[in-house]
C-alpha cells in the first residue's frame, strides 16, 4: 500500500490536471459557441449561390458546359486530389483518427481501382500521422486554425482546382468532419469535382426567365469557381466547429475522470492516515501499559 | 408596386446588411449598374468597384467590391460579394 505521502502528490497532480482540463474545456466550449455562429453566418451565401446556380442552369446555361474546363467529366478517371481535414491540435478525442481512418480507407479503395490519390493534407495532426506511415502528400496546410478565412481557403484550393482544369487530376474530393448539429458531428466524404450533372442542373424548370449580364457564360464561368471555394471554405468552417466541440467533449470526460480519481485517492488517503494514528495510539497504551 | 427593395448584401463570412432599400448601384462587369424597386430579374457578375445602397431616411451605405454577383427577383436583391470591404 502506497504511504500517505505518495498518496498526497498523486491527489496533488490529478487536482492540477483537472484544473487544466476544466480549463481547456471550457475555452473549446467557448470556441464552439463562436464556430457555430460562422457556420450559420456563412449558410446563405453558400445558399443563394447553389440558388443562382440552379437559375443559371434553367436559363440555359449549361447548354455549352462544354466551354467550360471545370465542368469536365472525365471519362477515365486516373489521378485525383484528396483534401484531408484535420486539426493541428490534439486532445478531442477520435476527431483527428475518424478522418484520417477515413481518408485511409477511401485511398486504399480508390487505389484499388486504379485511381492514384494525392493526398492535401490540412492541419498538423494529419502530417504527423502522414509522416509516420511514410507516406507522400502533395501539400500540406498549418495555416488555418479555428477561424479560417475564405482568402486563406481559396489560396489553397485555387491550385487544385488549376490542374483539374488543365487536366492533370480527374476529381478532388473532400474529407472533412461534417457539422450536422451540436450533439452530431461525423466525418463525411464530398466530392466537389468533378461536378455531377443533377448538382449544377437541378430544377430546370427556372421560375423565371433572368436577364443575365454579361452573358450566360461569363456568370457561369465565374460563378462555378466561386460555388467551388465556397464549398471548400465551408467544409473548414464546419470541421473547425467540430473540432471545438469533439475537444469539449473529450476535455469534459477527462474532467470527470480527474475527479473520480481524486475521489479515490482521498478515500484511499484517509484510511492510511486513520491507520497510522490507530497504530500509533496503539503503540502508546501498550508503552502506558508496560511503565505501569 | 412596391417602392422599396429587399436587398441583402452577403460575403462568404457573413451577412453584412440586410433590409429594405430604394436604390441599389453596383459595378459590374461591363460597366456601372443601377437597380430600382421592380426591376426584372437579373442576375449579373460584379467587377471591381463599389457598392452603394440608397436607405430612406438615411445616409447612403457604401462598400468596396471586388468580384461576386448580383442577383434581382422578385424585389428581392441579393448580393454576393466575393471580397467586400466598408468604404
Amino acid at each position: 500500500m502506497a504511504t500517505a505521502r505518495e498518496l498526497k502528490n498523486k491527489i496533488r497532480s490529478v487536482a492540477n490536471t483537472k484544473k487544466i482540463t476544466r480549463t481547456m474545456e471550457m475555452i473549446s466550449t467557448a470556441k464552439a459557441v463562436v464556430c457555430k455562429k460562422r457556420i450559420e453566418a456563412t449558410q446563405p451565401y453558400g445558399d443563394k449561390l447553389a440558388e443562382i446556380l440552379r437559375d443559371l442552369g434553367g436559363a440555359g446555361g449549361r447548354s455549352e458546359s462544354g466551354s467550360f474546363p471545370l465542368l469536365r467529366i472525365p471519362e477515365q478517371v486516373h489521378r485525383e486530389a484528396l483534401f484531408i481535414v484535420t486539426a493541428n491540435r490534439g486532445l478531442c478525442g477520435g476527431y483527428n483518427s475518424n478522418v484520417l481512418k477515413m481518408a485511409e480507407n477511401f485511398t486504399v479503395q480508390r487505389n484499388s481501382e486504379g485511381v492514384e490519390i494525392d493526398s492535401y493534407v490540412v492541419g498538423k495532426k494529419g502530417i504527423t500521422r502522414f509522416k509516420y506511415r511514410g507516406k507522400e502528400t502533395a501539400a500540406s496546410y498549418t495555416c488555418f486554425e479555428d477561424r479560417p478565412t475564405f482568402e486563406e481557403a481559396e489560396e489553397v484550393i485555387s491550385p487544385v482546382m488549376a490542374s483539374f482544369e488543365k487536366g492533370e487530376i480527374d476529381g478532388l474530393t473532400v474529407i472533412f468532419t461534417h457539422y450536422e448539429s451540436a450533439s452530431r458531428q461525423k466525418p463525411v466524404i464530398r466530392k466537389l469535382l468533378p461536378i455531377s450533372a443533377d448538382d449544377s442542373e437541378g430544377s430546370s424548370s427556372s421560375r423565371r426567365e433572368f436577364i443575365l449580364e454579361p452573358s450566360p457564360e461569363l456568370i457561369l464561368g465565374r460563378l462555378l469557381p466561386l460555388s467551388l471555394k465556397m464549398q471548400f471554405f465551408q467544409a473548414l468552417v464546419e470541421a473547425a466547429a467540430c473540432e471545438q466541440i469533439a475537444r469539449r467533449i473529450a476535455m469534459k470526460n477527462a474532467t470527470d475522470n480527474a475527479e473520480e480519481m481524486s475521489k479515490t485517492y482521498t478515500q484511499l488517503y484517509n484510511r492510511t492516515r486513520q491507520g497510522a494514528i490507530t497504530q500509533e495510539i496503539l503503540e502508546v497504551i501498550a508503552g502506558a501499559e508496560v511503565m505501569s | 408596386m412596391a417602392d422599396t427593395i429587399h436587398c441583402s448584401v452577403l460575403s462568404p463570412e457573413g451577412s453584412i446588411f440586410e433590409g429594405e432599400v430604394t436604390f441599389i448601384e453596383a459595378h459590374a462587369l461591363d460597366g456601372r449598374l443601377g437597380i430600382l424597386p421592380n426591376h426584372a430579374p437579373i442576375i449579373t457578375a460584379l467587377g471591381d468597384g463599389p457598392l452603394r445602397i440608397r436607405i430612406e431616411g438615411q445616409d447612403d451605405r457604401k462598400w468596396q467590391v471586388s468580384g461576386g454577383f448580383l442577383e434581382m427577383l422578385d424585389n428581392h436583391a441579393s448580393i454576393l460579394a466575393e471580397v467586400l470591404t466598408e468604404d
